[in-house]
């Protein structure tokens, strides 16, 4: 999962950064508005950390101007003051959620899961899809209630996935999902963790979309390697 | 006791004695007038007597029947006709002779068992005409006026009180009103206090309110602003502190480190800000910084500089010689204030270039100046106002934005002053100035 993090102080960043980083998030971190308005545009992050006092501005003129734009990206505001005023300018200001400096590392990361749930319309904690669960808090991915052994990045594209069942996503979208703006990517590296998934779930867990991108693949394409599957029996 | 209760009882008691001590004033002269009058009429009714009787030939008394001529009796007033050989020629009441008996010429009174008159003798040709009132009539008439005198005065009385209470009560009731809006008022409600409708006496009472209220409500905001950036400047350190703690608990080697030196880093962000922030509320407060040693210039421009946070002499420019005289403030806050321009000037120029530190003063002079120059790019005109402000501060990297609002709170707690200079071309020269000690 994308985390756009807008926060000028550099040691708070530094610390939400790499916190999230440990929970498989890819972070890019902006501290300006100008920034981040930049960010938002090159990059398409699943969830936005948004601090409030800015150096050139509010966050929340920031987020006022998303939703005008009709960008509904969840956004989480963080915020030193905690005065109810700022809090209920902050919600009815279109922020999805609100924490209050400081807060704790694992209160974040929840919030940010129950931020992406409410966006996928899913009310359960873990997603499902066919014989196939995936734990997003604790970073585990079942089969027929078989744990599967998946790499840091093979999971976060599996989640990417999950996050929008039924859409076609570009590589570039999903290079952003894995990736932050500084990392360094190959070229195939997609294509390497796509081959992996395949490998581990069944070739039918993601589909090729000639000249689009890919999709996840129809509920009962998921098997665990090894076992026949069960389409083509 | 409540301004209407007095009112009503200095004007009422005013009011009641003025008219007590008019209506006594007005009975005694009636009274006089009264009995004046009553016995001018008594000694006319003499005269009237003695012209009638003259008028009549001697002999009619010679020839009456009675030797005594009787006259029919008035009721309360008796009259007595007494020959110049004393005999009664002609009289009211037979049983009176006592008391209309002549006497001295004039008003006199005479006792007759229980009942008093006042008795009038006249003497015109020989003849004496005695003429009585009786007193108790008298009595009777004058306390009869005296009724018909003292009920207007109860009525204007009685009357002049209840307009008393209605003007006090009616021309009280703006202050009512006031009272009543105010004791209704929420108390946190800071708004100003209606003005129209009141009288102009209250009217301005009720504008001083007003501005009392507008300050304080600007203090409150003052106050709750700064309250608020404390909050931020002290929850920021410590968001960073807990955050970095809990990522060196979930990773191991070298990540760890880092993690635990960053947190390490918030804390001594934290514990600078906190430091600042006592430092501001103890000059801003009450405290006494006196630790009984003089404050020599060169001391604290000594201490000042050993002090300041880049220990690199090297970068300063000092004067071979600093002024040879004394501050008027305590050793401690004069070396704070120093520190912190010294401060300010080492983070903001460049760092190739050196700070220069200097102090005028002339002898005599009762105010020291201390200037402190960088050669960094210096700020525009309305940043210059906000560089005191309270956790104003040119970026997030830089100090805790609390340094020169200090140096302020100093100046202004020992009647000095700090003033900032940045001219167009760059570089940047803050001016203390301080007052020298009384030689």
């Amino acid at each position: 999962m994308h985390v756009l993090l807008i926060e000028d102080d550099p040691l708070v960043a530094s610390g939400i950064r790499a916190g999230l980083m440990t929970f498989d998030f890819v972070v890019d971190h902006v501290s300006t508005v100008n920034a981040a308005r930049q960010a938002m545009r090159t990059v398409a992050s699943d969830v936005v950390i948004l601090d409030r006092g800015l150096p050139d501005g509010d966050g929340l003129q920031l987020l006022a101007e998303w939703r005008e734009q009709g960008n509904d990206v969840p956004v989480l505001v963080l915020t030193a003051r905690d005065a109810v005023r700022d809090r209920v300018d902050g919600l009815q200001g279109g922020a999805d959620d609100y924490l209050v400096k400081p807060f704790d590392l694992d209160e974040l990361v929840a919030r940010l899961h129950a931020l992406l749930r409410r966006v996928a319309g899913r009310s359960s904690g873990l997603i499902a899809h066919g014989a196939l669960c995936l734990d997003p808090t604790a970073r585990e991915v079942y089969v027929d209630e078989q744990l599967i052994m998946l790499s840091r990045r093979e999971l976060v594209l599996l989640e990417t996935f999950l996050q929008s069942p039924r859409s076609v996503l570009s590589a570039d979208q999903l290079k952003d999902s894995l990736y932050g703006m500084n990392d360094d990517v190959e070229s195939n590296a997609l294509n390497v963790h796509i081959h992996h998934l395949r490998r581990k779930l069944g070739s039918g867990v993601i589909e090729t979309v000639r000249g689009l991108g890919y999709r996840l693949g129809k509920p009962e394409a998921v098997h665990v390697a090894g076992t026949p599957y069960k389409g083509q029996l | 006791m409540s301004l209407r209760a007095r009112l009503l009882l200095t004007l009422g008691l005013t009011l009641a004695l003025l008219w007590g001590v008019a209506a006594a004033w007005l009975m005694r002269d009636l009274e006089e007038k009264f009995v004046e009058t009553l016995d001018q009429r008594l000694a006319q009714s003499a005269r009237m007597v003695a012209g009638l009787v003259l008028q009549l030939p001697f002999d009619v008394w010679e020839d009456a029947e009675h030797p005594v001529l009787s006259i029919p009796p008035i009721e309360g007033l008796a009259c007595q006709v007494h020959s110049p050989q004393g005999e009664i020629m002609a009289r009211t009441h037979a049983d009176m002779d006592a008391i209309l008996a002549p006497g001295e010429g004039g008003h006199t009174y005479r006792q007759a068992g229980d009942v008093t008159w006042r008795v009038f003798t006249y003497e015109r040709g020989g003849i004496v005409i005695t003429t009585a009132d009786r007193m108790d009539e008298r009595d009777m008439l004058l306390s009869g006026v005296i009724r018909m005198t003292v009920v207007p005065f109860i009525v204007a009385l009685v009357g002049s009180m209840f307009a008393l209470w209605l003007g006090v009560w009616r021309g009280l009731a703006p202050l009512t009103r006031l009272r009543e809006s105010l004791a209704n008022r929420h108390p946190d409600a800071l708004a100003p206090v209606a003005t129209y409708g009141l009288p102009k006496e209250i009217r301005p009472l009720i504008e001083t309110l007003n501005a009392l209220l507008a300050r304080v409500q600007q203090t409150i905001i003052r106050e709750q602003r700064f309250t608020n950036d404390a909050a931020h400047e002290l929850r920021t350190p410590l968001t960073a502190i807990k955050t970095h703690l809990q990522v060196a608990r979930r990773v191991e080697g070298q990540a760890a480190i880092t993690s635990l030196n960053y947190a390490e880093e918030g804390v001594v962000r934290l514990s600078s800000t906190l430091d600042q922030l006592l430092t501001l509320a103890r000059v801003e407060g009450r405290v006494r910084f006196d630790d009984g040693e003089a404050s020599r210039v060169a001391d604290v421009a000594e201490h000042a500089l050993a002090d300041s946070q880049h220990d690199t002499s090297a970068r300063f420019i000092v004067p071979p010689h600093w002024p040879d005289v004394a501050l008027a403030m305590p050793r401690e806050l004069a070396i704070t204030a120093l520190r912190n321009l010294l401060d300010n000037a080492i983070s903001h120029g460049p760092a190739d270039a050196p700070v220069t530190f200097g102090a005028q003063w002339e002898p005599g002079e009762r105010h020291l100046t201390f200037s402190v120059s960088d050669q960094g790019p210096g700020v525009d005109g309305a940043t210059l106002e906000q560089l005191t402000q309270r956790f104003w501060r040119a970026s997030k990297q830089q100090g805790s934005g609390l340094g020169l609002a200090i140096v302020a709170a100093i100046a202004e707690r020992f009647g000095g002053e700090v003033t900032f200079v940045s001219p167009a071309e760059g570089g940047f020269t803050a001016r203390l100035v301080v007052p020298v000690a009384g030689s």
